[in-house]
C-alpha cells in the first residue's frame, strides 16, 4: 500500500513535469493551430542557452533562467515571423518546415556542443519528506513551477484583456484582424511566449530529463501526446492529459516489465487518436 | 466560333437554321506544338537510363557500390511512400514498414528456414497487412493528426521489437542475415548483381506507382482524392477504401524495399526504423516532387548521394537534410524535378511567359445543337428521388425537421428559402455528407442510406456553393476525370456536347485555377453533368454572377435540362430565375417546409412572403 501511494505521488509529479514540458506547445497549437514540429528542438535550445549563460557568464540559476526565457522568446518570434507565418494555411508545408528546422537545430547542437549530458547547478538538491513519503526536491520544485506556470497561462487567457484578444484570434483570425487586432503581432507574441515557456521548462527539468541534443525528441513527443490526449486548445486539458500520461508511465514501469512499459503511454495516445481525436477536453475541431 | 462573337445567341441563333454542328473541342485533343522541351526531357531520361545501367562501372569500389545499392532501395521506399502522399496523407512510418519487411524476411530465413524468395514476398505481404490495419484505425485522421498517429505507431513497433529480445535480438537487432541465394549465374554476394536486382525491383515499384497515379482508373481516382476529397466523394470515389488500398500497396512496397536493404547489409536493428529515418524518406518524396512519377526517384537518389559526396558525418547530414527541407518549403515546394523542368524551360523557351489567351467563356455563343445527345429517357414522370420525414441534427442543433420532398423525373424543381434555412444541408444530407438522423431517402422508390460514393453511383450529381474544381489541372482534365470517375469515360461525343453546352470549348486547355468565377461555375456544372446524371443538384449556380452572366448561365442550365431530361433540384436566391426555370417550388425556412407547389401559387403564399420579408 505504501509503495502504491508512493507510485501515485511519483505519477502526479511526473504528470506535473509533463504539463510543464508541453504548456508551450499547447499554447502554440491551441491558439495558432500550428503543429510546431520544431518545438522539441527549441525546448532543447532553451536549455543550452541557460547552461551556457551559467557556465560562461557565471550567471546564478535564476538569472540563467531569465536569460533563457528572454533569448528564446526572441528566437520564437523570429521563427514565427520568418518561418511559420508565411506558411500559414498550408498545414503540410508548416509540418515539413518544422521537421526541417528541428533537424538543423539538433544536428547543429550535436556538432557544436557534443552529445554528452550537461547539468546546471540547481538550487534544488536532496529530497523533500512528507511523513513516510519521499520526493526528490528537483521533481517537487518542477511540479510546483509547472502548476504556477500553467495557472498563470490559464489566468492570462481566461481573465485578462490580452487573453480575450488571443481567444478571438484563435477563434477566427481573419475576423479578428478585421476588428483591428494585429493578428501577426499576436501570433508572434504567442509563439515567442510558448517557446520561452518551453525554455523555462527545459531548465527546470534538466535534473530529471538531463540536457543533451536528443532531449528534443522526448519533449516533442511528450508535448504532442499531452496536447492530443488533453484536447487541442484546452489549458485544463493540458494538465489532465499530463497527469494521465504521468500516472500511466509510472504505473507501467512499476508493475510491468520495463522493456515493454514505454508502450502503454503510446497505446493510450493511439487509442485517443482513434476514438476521440479531439482529446478528452477538446472541442470537436476541423482538424480531426 | 465563326464570327459570332457579338451574337450571344440566346435562343435566336438556335432557330437561325444552320446545320447541326459540333465544336468537338473535347475530342479534338490538344494541339501538340513543336516543343523543344519534349526532346530535352527525352534526352534527359535516356541519359539517366544510361547512368543507371552504367553506375556499377562508374562507382566500382565496394564503398561506392554500397551507396548505389542503398540509393536503389531508398528509391523503392520513397516510391512506395509517394503513393500515400499523393492520396493526401503524410505518413511518418515508411521506414518502419521497411523494417517490418526486413524483420519478417530475416526471421523467416534465419529461424524458420525459409528460402529468401518466398520470405521476400512474405515481407511485403506482412508490411502491407500491418499497413492496412494501421490505416483502418487512423486513415480517417487528416494532416498533422495522421502524421502523429503513424509516428506513434512507429515508436510502438520499435519498443515491441526491442522488447522481444529472444526473437528479434532486442535493441541490438539481428545480424548475419544471409544474402539471397544465387539465381543461375547471378550471385547476390556480388553487390553489382544486388544493385541490378534492386533497380529491377525499383522499376517494378515505379510501375505500380504509375498505375496508382495515372495509369489506372483507381490511380486517377486516388489523385483526385488527394487533391479534393469532397469533390472526389461527390464524383463517386469512396475515400476510405481507396486510401486503405493505397496505404496497403505503399506499405507492401516499403516492406519489399526494407527486406532487400536488410539482406544487403546483412543486419537490421531498431534504430534503422526510427521515426527520423521515416522523416528522411518523406523528405525524399516531397523534395523530389510528390506529384511527378520520377520526383521521388530523383529525391531518393539526390538525398542519398549528397551526404556521401560531402563525406558528411551523421550530424552534418542531419543539418543538411534540415536545410534542404526548409529550402524546399520556401523555394521549390512542388519538388526538385519540376524545378529542373521549369529552369530548363526558361533557358530554352526564352522566357516566354505562359499567359492565358484573352478568351472568355462569357463571350462564347451557344452552339447550335439541333439534336440533343440523346432523347430524354423517361416517357412519363415518375418519382425519382424522395425524402420522407427526414431529419438532420448535429448534436442539439436540429437543422432539418421532418422534411418531405418529392422529385419527379425530368422536372426542374426549385428549392428556396432564406439564408440558414437548411437548403444546402438538405443537399448534403441527400449526398451523404451530413448525417441522416431520422426519416428515409428513396431513390427510384428504393430506400437508400446516403453515402457520397453510392449516391454518385446511383446517378446523382451535385455542384457546390463555392465552385470546387481541381485547380492545378486543365478544364479538359477536370471534365475527363469527372466523367471517368462517374463511369462515362469513353463517350467523347457526349463530352464534346458537355464542353459546348457549358461554353468552355475555347478554354479547354486552360488551367482551372485561372478561370473567372463564371467560368468556374460553368466548369462545376460541366463536371456534374459529365457523368450523365439522372438527378442533378445545383447549389446556387448563379451566386456571384453579374446580370449578363446570370442570363447566360440561366440559358445554359435550361439547355442542359432540356437536353438531358434529368431531374434538377435547384437552390437559388435569384427568384426571378427560379420562377422562370422551375415547374415546382419548395420553400424551406428554419428546417421546415413552409410551402410547396407551382411557382405562382407559392409566390402568393402568405407564409412565404412573411419568411422572406419578415413580419
Amino acid at each position: 500500500m505504501h509503495l502504491f501511494v508512493q507510485q501515485i505521488i511519483n505519477g502526479i509529479l511526473l504528470g506535473g513535469m509533463f504539463a510543464l514540458m508541453s504548456i508551450g506547445l499547447s499554447m502554440i497549437f491551441g491558439i495558432m493551430k500550428t503543429a510546431n514540429f520544431a518545438y522539441g528542438s527549441l525546448y532543447m535550445l532553451g536549455g543550452y542557452v541557460a547552461y551556457w549563460s551559467s557556465v560562461l557568464l557565471q550567471a546564478p540559476f535564476l538569472v540563467a533562467v531569465v536569460i533563457a526565457f528572454v533569448v528564446m522568446f526572441g528566437a520564437g518570434v523570429i521563427v514565427e515571423y520568418f518561418g511559420f507565418a508565411p506558411l500559414r494555411g498550408n498545414e503540410d508545408a508548416a509540418l515539413i518546415f518544422g521537421l526541417g528546422l528541428s533537424l538543423v537545430i539538433r544536428g547543429g547542437a550535436t556538432i557544436a556542443w557534443g552529445s554528452q549530458n550537461r547539468f546546471i547547478m540547481s538550487p534544488f538538491e536532496g529530497a523533500v519528506f512528507f511523513g513516510h513519503f519521499v520526493v526528490p526536491a528537483a521533481r517537487f520544485w518542477a511540479g510546483l513551477v509547472s502548476l504556477a506556470i500553467v495557472g498563470a497561462v490559464y489566468f492570462m487567457i481566461e481573465r485578462t484583456r490580452l487573453g480575450r484578444v488571443l481567444r478571438a484570434v484563435s477563434d477566427d483570425s481573419r475576423r479578428a484582424s478585421l476588428l483591428g487586432i494585429n493578428t501577426k503581432a499576436q501570433f508572434c507574441f504567442v509563439f515567442g511566449l510558448g517557446t520561452a515557456l518551453s525554455a523555462l521548462a527545459c531548465v527546470f527539468l534538466i535534473p530529471v530529463f538531463s540536457l543533451l541534443p536528443d532531449v528534443d525528441d522526448t519533449a516533442l513527443y511528450i508535448g504532442f501526446a499531452v496536447v492530443i490526449l488533453g484536447g487541442l486548445g484546452s489549458i485544463p486539458g493540458c494538465i489532465v492529459g499530463a497527469m494521465i500520461l504521468g500516472l500511466v508511465n509510472v504505473m507501467a514501469f512499476a508493475y510491468t516489465d520495463s522493456s515493454i512499459a514505454p508502450i502503454f503511454p503510446l497505446a493510450i495516445l493511439i487509442l485517443t487518436l482513434m476514438l476521440r481525436p479531439q482529446g478528452l477536453l477538446g472541442k470537436k475541431g476541423r482538424l480531426a | 466560333m465563326s464570327g459570332a462573337a457579338t451574337d450571344l445567341g440566346l435562343g435566336a441563333s438556335r432557330r437561325s437554321g444552320g446545320p447541326a454542328r459540333s465544336a468537338a473541342a473535347f475530342s479534338k485533343g490538344r494541339p501538340v506544338a513543336d516543343n523543344p522541351l519534349r526532346r530535352i526531357r527525352l534526352g534527359g531520361y535516356i541519359a539517366v537510363a544510361v547512368i543507371v545501367i552504367a553506375a556499377p562501372m562508374l562507382f566500382s569500389s565496394i564503398y561506392d557500390l554500397n551507396v548505389i545499392v542503398t540509393a536503389a532501395t531508398n528509391v523503392i521506399l520513397a516510391t512506395g511512400l509517394a503513393i500515400v502522399v499523393r492520396a493526401g496523407r503524410l505518413s511518418l512510418a515508411q521506414a518502419t514498414f521497411g523494417g517490418l519487411g526486413g524483420y519478417t524476411s530475416g526471421l523467416l530465413v534465419m529461424q524458420a528456414g525459409w528460402s529468401y524468395w518466398p520470405a521476400l514476398l512474405a515481407a511485403g505481404v506482412c508490411a502491407g497487412l500491418i499497413g492496412v490495419l494501421l490505416g483502418l484505425t487512423s486513415l480517417k485522421l487528416r494532416g498533422f493528426y495522421f502524421a502523429i498517429a503513424t509516428f506513434t505507431f512507429s515508436q510502438m513497433v520499435i519498443i515491441a521489437l526491442s522488447a522481444s529480445s529472444g526473437v528479434t535480438g532486442g535493441q541490438s537487432g539481428m545480424f548475419g542475415l544471409p544474402n539471397p541465394p544465387p539465381i543461375g549465374p547471378f550471385n547476390f554476394a556480388d553487390p553489382r548483381v544486388y544493385y541490378y536486382f534492386a533497380v529491377l525491383v525499383a522499376l517494378a515499384a515505379i510501375g505500380v506507382r504509375y498505375a496508382c497515379t495515372s495509369g489506372l482508373r483507381f490511380g486517377r481516382a486516388l489523385t483526385v482524392l488527394g487533391e479534393d476529397e469532397v469533390l472526389a466523394s461527390a464524383l463517386g470515389v469512396p475515400a476510405t477504401p481507396y486510401r486503405l488500398a493505397a496505404f496497403g500497396i505503399s506499405s507492401f512496397i516499403g516492406g519489399i524495399g526494407g527486406s532487400l536493404y536488410a539482406h544487403f547489409i546483412q543486419g537490421i536493428s531498431p534504430p534503422d526504423i526510427a521515426p527520423s529515418v521515416s522523416v528522411f524518406v518523406l523528405v525524399m518524396v516531397m523534395a523530389g516532387g510528390s506529384r511527378t512519377l520520377m520526383g521521388p526517384v530523383i529525391g531518393a537518389v539526390v538525398l542519398t548521394f549528397i551526404p556521401e559526396l560531402l563525406r558528411a558525418s551523421a550530424q552534418w547530414s542531419m543539418v543538411f537534410y534540415g536545410l534542404f527541407l526548409i529550402a524546399y518549403v520556401f523555394l521549390f515546394r512542388d519538388g526538385l524535378l519540376p524545378l529542373l523542368d521549369r529552369t530548363v524551360a526558361r533557358l530554352v523557351v526564352n522566357n516566354r511567359g505562359k499567359s492565358r489567351d484573352p478568351v472568355s467563356a462569357a463571350a462564347e455563343p451557344m452552339a447550335n445543337w439541333d439534336v440533343a445527345p440523346r432523347l430524354p429517357r423517361h416517357a412519363e414522370a415518375t418519382e425519382i428521388l424522395a425524402l420522407r420525414g427526414v431529419r438532420c441534427a448535429f448534436g442539439d442543433n436540429v437543422v432539418l425537421k421532418n422534411v418531405s420532398l418529392s422529385l419527379q423525373t425530368g422536372e426542374m424543381h426549385g428549392l428556396i428559402g432564406p439564408n440558414g434555412a437548411g437548403k444546402t444541408t438538405l443537399f448534403n444530407l441527400v449526398t451523404g455528407v451530413s448525417p441522416l438522423s431520422g426519416g428515409e431517402v428513396l431513390v427510384r422508390g428504393a430506400s437508400v442510406r446516403p453515402r457520397p460514393a453510392t449516391m454518385a453511383r446511383a446517378g446523382l450529381a451535385r455542384t457546390f456553393q463555392n465552385p470546387r474544381v481541381l485547380e492545378s489541372r486543365s478544364v479538359r482534365e477536370n471534365i475527363a476525370l469527372a466523367a471517368e470517375l462517374c463511369g462515362r469515360a469513353g463517350n467523347l461525343e457526349y463530352l464534346d456536347w458537355v464542353v459546348d453546352v457549358s461554353g468552355l470549348s475555347l478554354l479547354i486547355d486552360v488551367q482551372a485555377g485561372t478561370l473567372t468565377h463564371y467560368e468556374r461555375r460553368m466548369l462545376t456544372i460541366a463536371m456534374a453533368i459529365a457523368g450523365d446524371p439522372d438527378i442533378l443538384l445545383l447549389d446556387e449556380p448563379l451566386a456571384g454572377l453579374d446580370d449578363t452572366e446570370t442570363v447566360l448561365a440561366k440559358e445554359r442550365i435550361r439547355e442542359i435540362h432540356t437536353a438531358l431530361g434529368c431531374a434538377v433540384l435547384l437552390i437559388e436566391h435569384k427568384l426571378s430565375v427560379v420562377m422562370e426555370l422551375c415547374s415546382r417550388l419548395t420553400v424551406l425556412d428554419h428546417g421546415v417546409i413552409i410551402a410547396d407547389g407551382a411557382p405562382e401559387a407559392v409566390a402568393q403564399d402568405p407564409a412565404v412572403i412573411e419568411a422572406y420579408l419578415g413580419s
